[in-house]
């Protein structure tokens, strides 16, 4: 068994790879279609040169359809993200305080439609909306976008914030109810800021994704609610042009970034002073 | 250790065995005849599958077997697009670079529509067909002779009468020696009378003993103003594909012209020639002026050139402008844009008006009908509507042997037949099979008596069904079928429409990409819609005011300034400490 002896770096090739050609290199790409335009060959459409230019941003911030897009699009994924924080939060800390017996299959309930596929979760919402009523107006659009992202969001919320909560030392709430602090104050300044870690990455997981996609806020926004990924996909599918579908992936990407380092900032916060100060 | 390696030989041969024999069976099978592959590329569910109750035969399975028969044995790799554009750029990204700097395709034969056709011929991307010509000019199929002894003389000359130039040779060619035509149709609303009714309270009318021609004149719903109407919010959708919206737009923005123009046309004022082509230019408008745009159409007289510029006068206003305009407006009255949902929606009563293609439309109505819902009708707008079809082109570096094949056993009757029952969209082929299948399915008869006794109406098809046997034409060579009027406005319309109806149908035209990034700004314009212009202030100003908080924080801080921070009073801490 010797031979199956690996190094550390070894064992890191496998990944290293993949990292390069399909994390790496595509993001090197949008880069270089973002800042470039083509030229075509006059008689056989062949692409001739790229050349640098910043045309793509340009036309971008040109029309006021695509800063409206991101307002929507950010929009849409803040409400989202807090109506899933505020669902998620108190199921995942009952459930991961709780000596219930069928605790796993109760959390198995909130996973489970993760398990069946995103469109077709997506189409059977719909039919759901309209027995509802709710699917009649197309002032009601947003409203449904909003239910739809956060059906299909929750799980990604419950998950982080459950297994943050679970391994929670219990021996710290009640230290703080010996300290004479109510169940209100507990939860507040210790509960909440020890599980930011799980807050954070929930919000990842959910803010992130709403922004860009647009099969919930097509299906049930009855393509009343545009959002910045459909106009990446108009770019590549429709206009065929790769360069300004890029440079908008990138200012979304730069938007996220910036997103990112806020939330991140707040987190390190958080874990280092360990229940002090914010809150 | 034995067990186990008994095990994973068992295990191993357990898999290989059965392998093997299918790779040795496949090589015996390679032998006597190399596997030849043909690659189709095709809307999604656009070909005739199995299905026992519809009878209806699985096409590629049948195309298969036919070739076994010749002796050839083919495999036909199929695949689908969901959009025109989607199967554009997968042919783009797929395409190699030949030795000679030409380019090749990965696949024998696309069925693009007429637009997206007209693109891929100005951009050099389609092989030709095998043809000759006839005394009048006309494309005859070398290789194909199923279309040419089947397929309806309207189609037929719908191709021929369209040229384009040759990329390389500069000679004007036919659309018809690069297209073999598979599907066609028109576009419209797809409406339900008794919903429509049932809002609009100004209308006291009895639609119950009304047939489909009258319901549409009752209910205006023959007029591109239709989604418009203020008493249908909510009731309708409209397509989220930016042509076919744009061409439900312009002909809203030009309704009232288009109507006189259609006037003119039937006052014999214009040629029905003429009056296509303006309809063409006036549907394909995007930025450029009328009077530009008409002066290319070479066949009008100056004096006709003047009173249809006259009719269309030029205006600092963009087509495209006026079309943004009036899709915002739209956009408020409709229930949403949609993309495949229409058919479903229609049917089951969630929305009232569709903007639909004549195949989804009759395929709808179908629907409809087997779920015992409304009685669904469709109508052509008055003004003029769009004509498309769907056709097999050949990509650059086909095996044009075997594609010819295909399409000409796709052309035939039976073939045809399978098609239009399995996909509800209509075949050009239109043989005496098909005519039977026709007269079968919606019981019309071409008996004139008879017609009389059971108050039918006759439709004129003439335009249409070019090629039948004299047993079913009348004694002067017409083709007149007796209908009950229950037909009227439904299936039987929807999928071939009367001549009169054809007529004022214009196809859709590639646009230049100046015109398409100009048509796509405004589409974002008017999806993403608008957001007060307060918010769009206020929020920036917000993120900027705290960030200039945080930053003034963080220079105070490092300058030792810190604000004052009231200790906290942990009054009840500092008692337990005590005890």
């Amino acid at each position: 068994m010797k031979a199956l002896k690996f190094s550390r770096k070894q064992l890191g090739i496998p990944y290293g790879v993949f990292m390069l050609f399909f994390v790496v290199l595509p993001l090197l790409l949008i880069v270089l279609y973002a800042f470039t335009v083509e030229t075509h060959e006059p008689t056989t459409n062949d692409i001739a040169y790229f050349s640098f230019s910043f045309e793509n941003f340009v036309y971008f911030f040109g029309s006021s359809a695509n800063i409206r897009a991101i307002y929507v699009s950010f929009g849409l994924a803040i409400i989202t993200t807090v109506i899933c924080l505020l669902v998620a939060y108190p199921v995942a800390y009952i459930l991961a305080r709780s000596k219930m017996k069928w605790k796993n299959v109760v959390l198995m309930l909130f996973i489970l439609p993760m398990w069946i596929n995103f469109v077709l979760r997506t189409a059977a919402m719909k039919e759901l909306l309209f027995k509802i009523g709710l699917y009649k107006s197309s002032k009601l659009s947003m409203v449904n976008t909003v239910i739809g992202m956060v059906y299909d969001y929750l799980p990604f919320t419950i998950l982080p914030l459950y297994t943050v909560l679970i391994k929670l030392d219990k021996n710290l709430i009640e230290a703080s109810q010996d300290l004479g602090a109510n169940s209100v104050q507990t939860f507040f300044k210790v509960v909440i800021p020890l599980s930011a870690p799980g807050i954070v990455s929930a919000i990842t997981m959910v803010l992130l994704p709403t922004t860009t996609s647009y099969v919930v806020s097509d299906t049930l926004g009855n393509g009343n609610v545009t959002i910045i990924g459909k106009l990446i996909e108009d770019q590549f599918s429709t206009m065929f042009d790769w360069h300004a579908g890029s440079a908008i992936a990138m200012i979304l990407l730069v938007l996220i970034f910036i997103t990112m380092l806020i939330t991140r900032k707040f987190s390190d916060e958080e874990v280092n002073t360990r229940g002090g100060g914010l809150w | 250790m034995k067990t186990t390696v008994k095990r994973l030989i068992a295990l191993l041969s357990a898999v290989v065995i059965p392998f093997s024999v299918l790779v040795l069976g496949g090589a015996t099978k390679a032998d006597n005849n190399k596997v030849i592959e043909l690659n189709i590329y095709n809307a999604e569910e656009y070909i005739s599958e199995f299905n026992e109750e519809w009878e209806t035969f699985d096409i590629i399975e049948a195309f298969e077997e036919e070739m076994k028969k010749e002796g050839l044995n083919v495999k036909v790799n199929y695949s689908t697009f969901g959009t025109l554009e989607n199967m554009y750029n997968e042919l783009q990204l797929t395409k190699k670079k030949g030795k000679d700097g030409k380019y090749t395709y990965a696949y024998d034969l696309v069925c693009p529509s007429d637009y997206m056709i007209q693109r891929m011929i100005n951009e050099d991307m389609l092989e030709t067909y095998d043809v000759n010509f006839d005394d009048n000019g006309d494309v005859v199929y070398d290789k194909i002779d199923n279309f040419n002894e089947y397929a309806s003389g309207f189609i037929k000359d719908l191709f021929n009468s369209k040229n384009e130039e040759d990329y390389v040779t500069k000679e004007t060619k036919k659309w018809s020696e690069y297209a073999v035509c598979y599907m066609w149709g028109t576009m419209g609303f797809v409406y339900n009378p008794e919903k429509l009714l049932e809002v609009n309270a100004d209308k006291n009318i009895d639609i119950s003993s009304m047939n489909g021609i009258e319901l549409e004149e009752a209910l205006e719903a023959n007029t591109w103003h239709l989604p418009w109407e203020a008493y249908y919010k909510n009731l309708g959708t409209i397509k989220d594909s930016i042509r076919d919206t744009y061409a439900l737009a312009v002909g809203n923005v030009y309704s009232e012209q288009l109507i006189k123009l259609r006037q003119m046309w039937e006052s014999g004022k214009l040629t029905q020639s003429e009056y296509q082509s303006v309809l063409i230019k006036v549907f394909n408008n995007v930025n450029t002026k009328f009077s530009e745009e008409f002066a290319e159409i070479k066949e009008l007289s100056p004096d006709k050139y003047s009173e249809v510029c006259k009719l269309f006068p030029d205006s600092d206003i963009k087509t495209v402008d006026k079309v943004s305009e009036t899709l915002k407006v739209l956009k408020h009255n409709v229930f949403g844009f949609e993309v495949d949902s229409g058919k479903k929606d229609m049917a089951s009563g969630k929305i009232a008006i569709n903007f639909a293609w004549s195949g989804d439309a009759a395929y709808t109505l179908d629907t409809a009908d087997e779920m015992e819902g409304a009685t669904l009708y469709y109508s052509v707008p008055k003004e003029g509507s769009n004509i498309w079809f769907d056709a097999w082109v050949m990509p650059k570096g086909a095996n044009k042997e075997l594609a010819q094949k295909f399409v000409n056993f796709i052309s035939s009757p039976e073939s045809a037949i399978s098609n239009m029952d399995y996909i509800g969209y209509v075949s050009p082929i239109a043989g005496d099979d098909v005519f039977d299948r026709l007269l079968d399915t919606y019981e019309l008869t071409t008996d004139e008596e008879e017609a009389n006794e059971l108050g039918y109406v006759p439709i004129d098809y003439s335009y249409y069904f070019t090629n039948i046997s004299d047993d079913y034409k009348t004694e002067d060579g017409k083709v007149i079928v007796y209908t009950s009027t229950d037909n009227l406005g439904r299936q039987l319309t929807t999928q071939y429409p009367e001549k009169s109806t054809v007529d004022r149908c214009a196809l859709m035209t590639t646009l230049s990409k100046g015109e398409l990034k100009d048509l796509n700004k405004m589409w974002s314009d008017v999806k993403v819609g608008d957001i007060p212009v307060w918010l769009l202030i206020l929020i920036p100003s917000l993120i900027g005011v705290v960030a200039i908080f945080f930053i003034v924080y963080a220079i105070l801080k490092k300058h030792g300034i810190t604000f004052m921070r009231k200790p906290k009073y942990y009054g009840k801490l500092i008692k337990s400490e005590r005890i």
